[in-house]
């Protein structure tokens, strides 16, 4: 199987067949980073595609220095940010799928944190997500976030404090 | 011996072991000792799991963005044949774009492509 690494060389001489293998590995983590941050199914889906867009045009720019995932969601945030300045998001309600009807136990569960990080401050989703779903280290995170590993390890302080009290 | 305010800090990359084995190491042990933070280590782990199964439960953008995709590349790809290995081969593929359906084939020589058919990359 070829590694992410060798599929982003194979993009950046524009195959497309290597392009579609980088997207069914990595479009659901995409979507879902995208979906942590943005809250809008509709503006989750608009990040990945200007997020791939950006991987088929620049793919000859990853240098390895970074695992292809944290690249991808380094490029990922970098789309949400654009997105956030032209949408003015202050005027935006969230608009994730209802799914209050659902007599599962699970997807109640999941609403609850869905209602939860809809009170959190985007920089706070945006460190949960990384490290309780992305398993990223102190470092990759501070990485990612262009911050002090400091100032990584209080903001996830108070941004699962924060959570905790939202679904207690 | 770690504060608890710095042990605290660490938990949730204690809980999912993205953490180096030394500091794993020295907050296995203030844990042994601290009801409070193990208490809080159980309640970071729980939150974890929480957090991590919902955002597991967000529907997939599936086939309909890879789609969407296509068409921005220049056409939704319908036939694409590969032949060979990673070094050396031959790729074509047939796109759908509106009236056309341009044709692409390009030769893989030691891992770099070269077209053959279609237009060159850039043109």
């Amino acid at each position: 199987m070829r590694s992410d690494a060798q599929l982003l060389s194979r993009i950046a001489d524009q195959d497309r067949g290597a392009f579609r293998l980088l997207f069914e590995r990595h479009s659901d983590r995409i979507y879902r980073f995208a979906l942590t941050l943005t809250r809008n199914p509709h503006l989750a889906e608009e990040v990945l595609q200007e997020t791939m867009m950006t991987v088929w045009k620049a793919a000859g720019r990853f240098k390895g220095r970074s695992k292809v995932t944290t690249w991808l969601l380094g490029i990922a945030k970098n789309q949400a940010r654009n997105l956030f300045r032209k949408e003015e998001r202050g005027r935006r309600l969230p608009e994730m799928p209802d799914r209050h009807g659902d007599a599962s136990g699970k997807i109640e569960m999941s609403v609850h944190v869905e209602r939860a990080l809809d009170t959190l401050p985007e920089g706070q989703r945006e460190v949960l997500h990384f490290v309780f779903y992305e398993n990223l280290s102190v470092r990759e995170t501070a990485e990612l976030l262009g911050l002090p590993e400091g100032t990584v390890k209080s903001r996830m302080y108070h941004a699962r404090k924060n959570l905790a009290k939202e679904l207690a | 011996m770690m504060p608890c305010e710095q042990i605290r800090e660490w938990l949730p990359w204690y809980v999912t072991g993205s953490i180096d084995l030394a500091t794993a190491e020295r907050i296995a042990q203030h844990l042994r000792d601290c009801e409070t933070c193990r208490s809080e280590f159980v309640e970071t782990a729980q939150l974890r799991h929480r957090f991590a199964a919902a955002i597991t439960e967000a529907p997939s953008p599936g086939s309909r963005a890879w789609r969407q995709l296509g068409l921005r590349l220049g056409g939704a790809e319908t036939v694409n044949i590969d032949l060979g290995s990673f070094l050396i081969g031959l790729r074509i593929g047939v796109a759908a774009h509106d009236r056309r359906t341009p044709v692409r084939g390009d030769l893989r020589i030691w891992g770099r492509n070269v077209r053959i058919i279609g237009r060159k990359k850039g043109a």
